[in-house]
């Protein structure tokens, strides 16, 4: 027996085999580096994820100071230059939520801050910003903060340059700031200016944007885009807060948050909050500047990303959810529509389902529309849609529709309102001046008010060309009925009051839901039909709607016909009306941003620039006298922070109310009752379930078997499997089911899986004609003569509910997987759910390389066995 | 052995190949920058759908629906607006802005009716079955037509009690492209009785009157005010997506053929099959001239059916950078491809292949567009068949025979105009009209043919259909089952109407049973889809990696076993 093995018997086999081997131990090396840094990074997200909820983080503003300012050395101590040092000794601020993030609200409170100064920003506020940070820095720099260009009404707020990037020189100068070449600005036709560029984190070389080579010297973003917060204003108790609208890489690449590739290179993003005391940057006192100068000349004034105001600030590291392109554009998309309830939640189990190669669509439709596209069949028309109440079966005809519950969520009555008292004394929560309220309770009998522009400030001329009762009151904010609920409000400034409440335009199930809600109310149902309840009666516009009565209502009216003409407005221009003053919303979503954006779209400023002359948007509240209220989704409230109200029964109810968190849906669902179609539940309003929220909303998938192909059956199939398993895993992660939703009870679930397990016996053993049409002949099904009569599938009766789901707030979801039913687990490995979803980069690199490894190993082990017996 | 090692060391090198080339892709993103638009209120029901879809592609973008004088002004002025959306294009003489500094091009987003949209209550009863021609639409909106009862309304809609009620025309405020549209039909075909010409707002017109008229904004106002219950006797213009959403019924306006129809998307298609297109390149390059539309004999034809636009950069100005242009070019492109697929769902209508393929030939002179993905022949659209011709207009079903001008009072639904291709009761009959509650009895079918769901508005593709379901008197003797494949997709009414399979790949002629592959059938998934690929590949080489271990000792021990 020879013992040369047979790649080492030849001069040139050995040569090649022995580069062969470096190659390939090198590779190795290579790829086991690769593994090891991106399991690194993997792990801190993965800590992340495990943390979800717990992830708020505090921070006190003598933490570290030391490392921001070297001047500083203890509280005691402060930097001798910084005079507003010692204002900032107590502050401590919270961020709700530093893991996990995407383009969300995100909650931010303070205390121990000094209480604000005037109006706007005059002194002692705070100014909030999202930056971006390189590999292993230990925080972000000036020149990598979204910054500078607020609108011009909150501009108009501050003092000279607070919401700049613009460097003071001369007498206002910032001592400890360098102006030097990179500090300025020479624009052709212009003094050079000294100011702070903005660096993207996509354009490294910053050679688009931000400074050496761009000729307008813009940012690539604008007070539109920016999330910048010009001020935040701190009430008399020293306390705060705001809802920043953080923006991942999908809406500000130049920021970079959650863009897979950066965080891998080790670049951070952060919020930071940079306090601003009574000094400006120069040190003087800004209330004793000389006020012969322009508008708000004794405002704090300066940039607060110059040195002097940097050095206060306070930092976060915020960490985001991968950013996905989970589908790829061009791969043929398998229709469905429907619903906006399910429009969120969808988006994310679509992300996961591309990434397993199926491919689905989604067009937003009301639930009639949803209904009739559902019947219509043929191409073009998807063959699953969206709703709340199903197709009445009469109607069907022996069209085979099987429903699948897919989610669950609520109406809410979300609002954004700044506390803006007067300064009566008698006002116990006067202290919390400027900050946001929390803790609105509505009935429905308010709701209908609002509804039914049944306070004059909701008509046009506010009640003086409007039918609307003279004894009404002026708005929500003056009716006793609210009062007695929110008595805060009393110590409003006279003229507080919202756009209204904001709705959307078309009709939905779930409009039909809110009415169907405010009739089973006896007060609200007896204003509805014109009796005059708590001394307010119903716009006359809206009695004659039947609204008490008509159960087929499934939009928001308005109804006010009235006119006014502003006395801005020449005699000879149009009136205008209710919807110019109260626009509908495109979506509940849409409302929910009007809301949080303080802009309700109303159109009442007459504008003589335009051509022709018309009438123009109002613009958006500014801070600290912002007041709207919008009907939308719960998801869409979580996703932008928005508090949302709690609904309590009656006026003298001394009750916190129900707010639509998870475990008040659930208990919701377990008193559904049944519809005509097997399988379809819907909450009824009229049963009063002890601490169920009784705007929950069910929706369901609704699928014309026979009309659909076996391709999209298919498809079908697996969105419901998902839906039913890892689809109901709360998070904010793609594939996870969003914030604000209830997940599915394991009833529910069963359902879904139910039903996609008939759509895949569809397929395998087809009874509809269409597809026994189109399948291959087999050989057992000969010419059948026997009329196929359309046999529908065997409807499983529904299995009692069981125990309800685990209760989880639905702002604060847990991150954790629920326990699902054992089936779901079962499932979801069936239709191979996880590889690749869940085999990170990592794990491929390490693959790869225990690969090469293995593989001189293996060529060289046996021959290393062979010698060595040889030589025994 | 040796050869058995040979053929191990073969497949490990060949995985290893396999590994690298999986991992040198991965599955990272497109990143791509945000871009903001602004414009078309009568679009945007699309824009809106299209902009949802592409967020899990990774791209986002900005839409304000201000309407088109509003985009296009934008979009010539400031650096805020990326791409514009319009209905008309520059330079149009008292309509819209001049052309702008900076360079542009059209490119052809979706194509719809501008449907009348009415609210109107006859014996107590929500009316749905209004027939108007365009000299009473034209009345209407120049205020000469003032009551519902005007004989001109009544001649139109013999045995209908209509109310002596006010006529109030909702018209737009603000700028917009579907009012220059409007009265550029008004002012071609009925100049004597519309005598504004062609505006883009309204209230310039000398008809106009606040007493009169009602002046809403963008289309989203004035579907608003139509749909009060109290604005009983209000009539807009706006695009028939609107009026979908809220379920009011809109008017069956009178073509050249002498039918009333509907704005359904077939109809549309059908319409537009004689939208004369500008070819010469320069600056009108893809507008539209409507005139053989308005005067189209097709008896299917809606005559207010036009195209509407995207403009967009093609040249790096006004703050447009090649990222942006990345991003604009994808979205574009969705918009022309698969973006299409939906527009019948939401109530436009697919635009036809020349437009698509002109349209993406534009898409390539965006700057920064990532031209080697535009390909027509990987565009998913459902109007596109092999021989070029519009599958929704060669599919579209004639009207019923009571939608013609001739018909009497009391005419029964059920009588096609044209025998070999009808949409039978369901298509263009009274019960359809958008919104109106289902009445639908069901099937009453014992069709061999076909199971499908009762009768189904329309059974043209797409589904744009109204509304209500009717009962579908799906007859069809066998015929269905005889064509075979595509019975599913169509009513099955006398076998006429099926179009394509429920795979959507394949058209099938029920006359003889011929299926032909559509030109534009979904392509396979691609092998270098990273994510099912390297899904199959990661398995395996688990698989691989476990033969690698467990081999070589089992190989030992065997041979140590063979030789004792």
């Amino acid at each position: 027996m020879r013992t040369t093995p047979w790649f080492l018997r030849s001069r040139r086999l050995r040569r090649v085999a022995a580069a062969a081997l470096v190659v390939d131990l090198g590779l190795g090396v290579l790829f086991t580096a690769l593994a090891v840094s991106a399991g690194a990074a993997e792990t801190s997200s993965a800590t992340a994820s495990a943390a979800s909820t717990g992830s708020s983080v505090t921070v006190r503003w003598v933490e570290d100071r030391a490392s921001f300012d070297p001047d500083y050395v203890d509280a005691t101590t402060p930097d001798p230059q910084d005079r507003n040092q010692p204002l900032f000794t107590d502050l401590e601020v919270t961020v709700s939520q530093t893991k996990d993030l995407t383009d969300q609200g995100l909650q931010v409170s303070w205390k121990g801050g000094r209480p604000s100064v005037g109006s706007g920003a005059g002194a002692d506020f705070l100014q909030l910003m999202q930056c971006w940070a390189g590999p292993g820095a230990s925080g972000p720099t000036p020149e990598q903060c979204q910054w500078g260009t607020p609108s011009g009404a909150v501009a108009a707020q501050t003092g000279t340059a607070t919401s700049t990037r613009l460097l003071f020189e001369g007498d206002e100068a910032d001592p400890k700031q360098d102006l030097g070449a990179d500090r300025t600005h020479a624009q052709f036709g212009r003094d050079p200016e000294k100011l702070v560029p903005f660096w993207s984190v996509d354009d490294p070389e910053k050679k688009d944007l931000g400074w050496v080579n761009d000729a307008y010297n813009q940012p690539p973003y604008n007070s539109a885009q920016s999330n910048e917060v010009t001020y935040a204003r701190t009430a008399a108790d020293g306390t705060g807060q705001y809802i920043v609208n953080l923006q991942s890489a999908l809406s500000s690449p130049y920021l970079g948050c959650g863009n897979p590739t950066l965080t891998r290179a080790g670049y951070s993003c952060w919020l930071v909050v940079v306090p601003r005391g009574e000094f400006n940057l120069n040190g003087a006192r800004a209330d004793t500047h000389d006020d012969s100068l322009p508008q708000n000349s004794q405002y704090v004034a300066g940039s607060p990303l110059s040195a002097s105001a940097w050095q206060d600030r306070i930092q976060v590291r915020l960490s985001f959810t991968a950013i996905g392109a989970s589908c790829r554009l061009g791969d043929n998309e398998i229709a469905t529509a429907g619903s906006e309830l399910v429009a969120a939640a969808f988006s994310s189990w679509q992300s996961a389902l591309c990434s397993q190669g199926t491919t689905l669509g989604y067009s937003q439709v009301g639930d009639g529309q949803a209904r009739s596209a559902l019947q219509a069949g043929g191409d073009g028309s998807p063959g699953l849609t969206f709703m709340t109440d199903p197709i009445d079966p009469a109607t069907t005809g022996d069209a085979d529709i099987e429903y699948a519950p897919v989610s669950t969520s609520g109406l809410v009555v979300s609002y954004l309102i700044d506390k803006n008292y007067t300064g009566d004394t008698d006002n116990p929560d006067r202290g919390a001046n400027g900050t946001l309220v929390t803790d609105l309770r509505l009935t429905p009998l308010l709701v209908a008010k609002l509804l039914t522009q049944s306070y004059r400030g909701d008509t046009p001329g506010n009640g003086q060309t409007s039918q609307v009762s003279k004894d009404n009151p002026v708005s929500i904010r003056t009716d006793p009925e609210f009062l007695a609920l929110n008595p805060d409000f009393a110590y409003f400034y006279k003229s507080s009051a919202p756009d209204g409440l904001v709705v959307p335009f078309g009709d939905t199930d779930a409009a039909q839901a809110v009415w169907a809600w405010l009739r089973s109310d006896t007060a609200t149902r007896r204003f509805l039909s014109g009796q005059t309840v708590g001394g307010v009666t119903i716009n006359p516009a809206y009695r004659d709607l039947g609204l008490e009565s008509d159960e087929t209502l499934a939009s928001f009216p308005k109804a006010d016909g009235a006119t006014f003409l502003p006395a801005s407005a020449p005699k000879t221009a149009p009136e205008f009306g209710t919807l110019d003053m109260r626009p509908y919303a495109s979506s509940f979503t849409d409302g929910a941003r009007r809301t949080v954006t303080a802009s309700s779209g109303s159109k009442t400023t007459w504008d003589v620039t335009k051509v022709p002359a018309q009438y123009v948007s109002d613009g958006s509240q500014t801070p600290g006298t912002r007041f709207e209220m919008a009907i939308t989704t719960s998801q869409a409230a979580s996703l932008y922070g928005l508090p949302v109200a709690s609904l309590v029964s009656d006026r003298t109810d001394t009750g916190p109310g129900v707010a639509p968190t998870a475990d008040a849906m659930t208990k919701e669902l377990a008193r559904r009752v049944a519809t005509a179609a097997p399988g379809v539940y819907r909450v009824d309003p009229m049963k009063d379930v002890e601490g169920g929220y009784p705007l929950t909303m069910q929706t369901y998938a609704a699928i014309n078997v026979c009309a659909a192909g076996t391709t999209e059956l298919t498809a079908y199939a697996r969105l419901l499997d998902y839906v039913a398993g890892g689809g109901q895993n709360p998070g904010t992660k793609l594939g996870q089911l969003p914030l604000g939703y209830a997940p599915l009870g394991a009833a529910d679930k069963a359902q879904a899986r139910s039903v996609a397990a008939d759509l895949r016996a569809e397929i395998a053993k087809p009874r509809c004609p269409s597809h026994q049409a189109t399948a291959d002949p087999s050989p057992t099904s000969g010419p059948t003569t026997t009329p196929p009569t359309p046999t529908p599938p065997p409807t499983q009766a529904q299995p009692p509910l069981s125990g309800p789901t685990a209760p989880a707030v639905v702002q604060a979801p847990v991150a954790a997987p629920t326990a699902a039913a054992p089936g779901a687990v079962v499932d979801a490995r069936a239709l191979g759910i996880t590889p690749v979803a869940q085999v990170s980069p990592a794990a491929r690199y390490a693959v790869l390389a225990a690969l090469l490894f293995a593989l001189p190993c293996l060529v060289a082990g046996p021959t290393i066995v062979r010698a060595g017996r040889r030589s025994r | 052995m040796p050869s058995r090692l040979r053929g191990l060391v073969v497949t490990a090198v060949l995985a290893t190949v396999a590994c690298l080339g999986l991992t040198s892709a991965p599955a990272m993103a497109d990143a791509y920058t945000p871009i903001t638009g602004e414009g078309s209120s009568w679009a945007a029901n699309a824009i809106d759908d299209w902009r949802a879809s592409v967020v899990n592609a990774g791209i986002k973008v900005n839409f304000a629906a201000a309407g088109s004088v509003a985009g296009l002004t934008g979009f010539a002025q400031g650096n805020s607006d990326d791409f514009a959306a319009s209905d008309i294009p520059y330079g149009v003489k008292d309509t819209s802005p001049d052309p702008p500094g900076r360079a542009f091009a059209y490119i052809p987003d979706v194509a719809g009716g501008t449907a009348l949209m009415y609210n109107l209550t006859v014996a107590g009863k929500r009316f749905t079955n209004l027939k108007l021609s365009g000299p009473t639409i034209a009345g209407i909106f120049a205020g000469s037509i003032t009551r519902w009862n005007d004989p001109k309304i009544a001649a139109e809609n013999p045995g209908v009690a209509l109310p002596p009620l006010k006529v109030t025309p909702v018209v737009r405020s603000d700028g917009s492209g579907s009012t220059a549209q409007f009265s550029l039909w008004m002012a071609k075909q009925f100049g004597s009785v519309w005598k504004c010409g062609q505006i883009s707002f309204f209230t310039q017109c000398g008809s106009y009157k606040a007493t009169t008229h009602q002046a809403k904004s963008g289309d989203n106002g004035v579907a608003g005010f139509v749909a009060q219950a109290g604005n009983a006797g209000s009539i807009g213009y706006v695009e028939y997506s609107y009026a979908l959403q809220s379920g009011f019924p809109v008017a069956k306006v009178l073509n050249k053929a002498g039918f009333y129809t509907l704005p359904t998307a077939s109809n549309v298609a059908v319409a537009l099959l004689k939208a004369k297109i500008t070819m010469t390149p320069g600056p009108t390059y893809l507008t539209q001239n409507l005139d053989g539309v308005y005067v189209d004999p097709d008896p299917r034809n809606y005559p207010i059916s036009s195209y509407s636009y995207f403009v967009v950069p093609t040249q790096l100005q006004n703050g447009f950078t090649n990222p942006k242009g990345k991003t604009l070019s994808a979205f574009v492109r969705y918009a022309l491809c698969d973006g299409q697929q939906k527009a019948p769902t939401l109530g436009y209508s697919p635009l036809p292949i020349n437009l698509v393929q002109a349209g993406l030939n534009q898409v390539k002179r965006i700057p920064g567009a990532e031209t080697a993905a535009i390909d027509i022949k990987k565009c998913n659209n459902p109007t596109f068949s092999a021989d070029g011709t519009n599958t929704l207009a060669k599919n579209a079903l004639y009207p019923d025979l009571c939608d013609k001008s001739t018909a009497k009072a009391g005419c029964v639904y059920g009588t096609p105009s044209n025998g070999s291709k009808s949409a039978s009761t369901g298509g263009q009959g009274d019960q359809n009209s958008v919104g109106a509650k289902p009445t639908g009895t069901g099937s009453t079918t014992t069709s061999t043919g076909s199971a499908t769901t009762g009768g189904a508005g329309t059974p043209v593709v797409g589904g744009a259909a109204p509304g209500a379901t009717t009962a579908g008197a799906a007859s069809g003797a066998g015929a269905g089952a005889a064509a075979g494949a595509g019975a599913g997709a169509g009513t099955g009414s006398g076998g006429q109407v099926s179009i394509l399979n429920p795979d959507g790949k394949t058209s099938c002629d029920p006359d003889t049973g011929q299926c032909t592959q559509l030109a534009a059938s979904p392509a396979e998934l691609p092998l270098d889809h990273v994510s099912a690929v390297s899904r199959w590949a990661v398995w395996l080489m688990i698989g691989l990696l476990l033969c690698l271990i467990l081999a070589p000792p089992a190989l030992v021990l065997s041979s140590r076993k063979a030789k004792s």
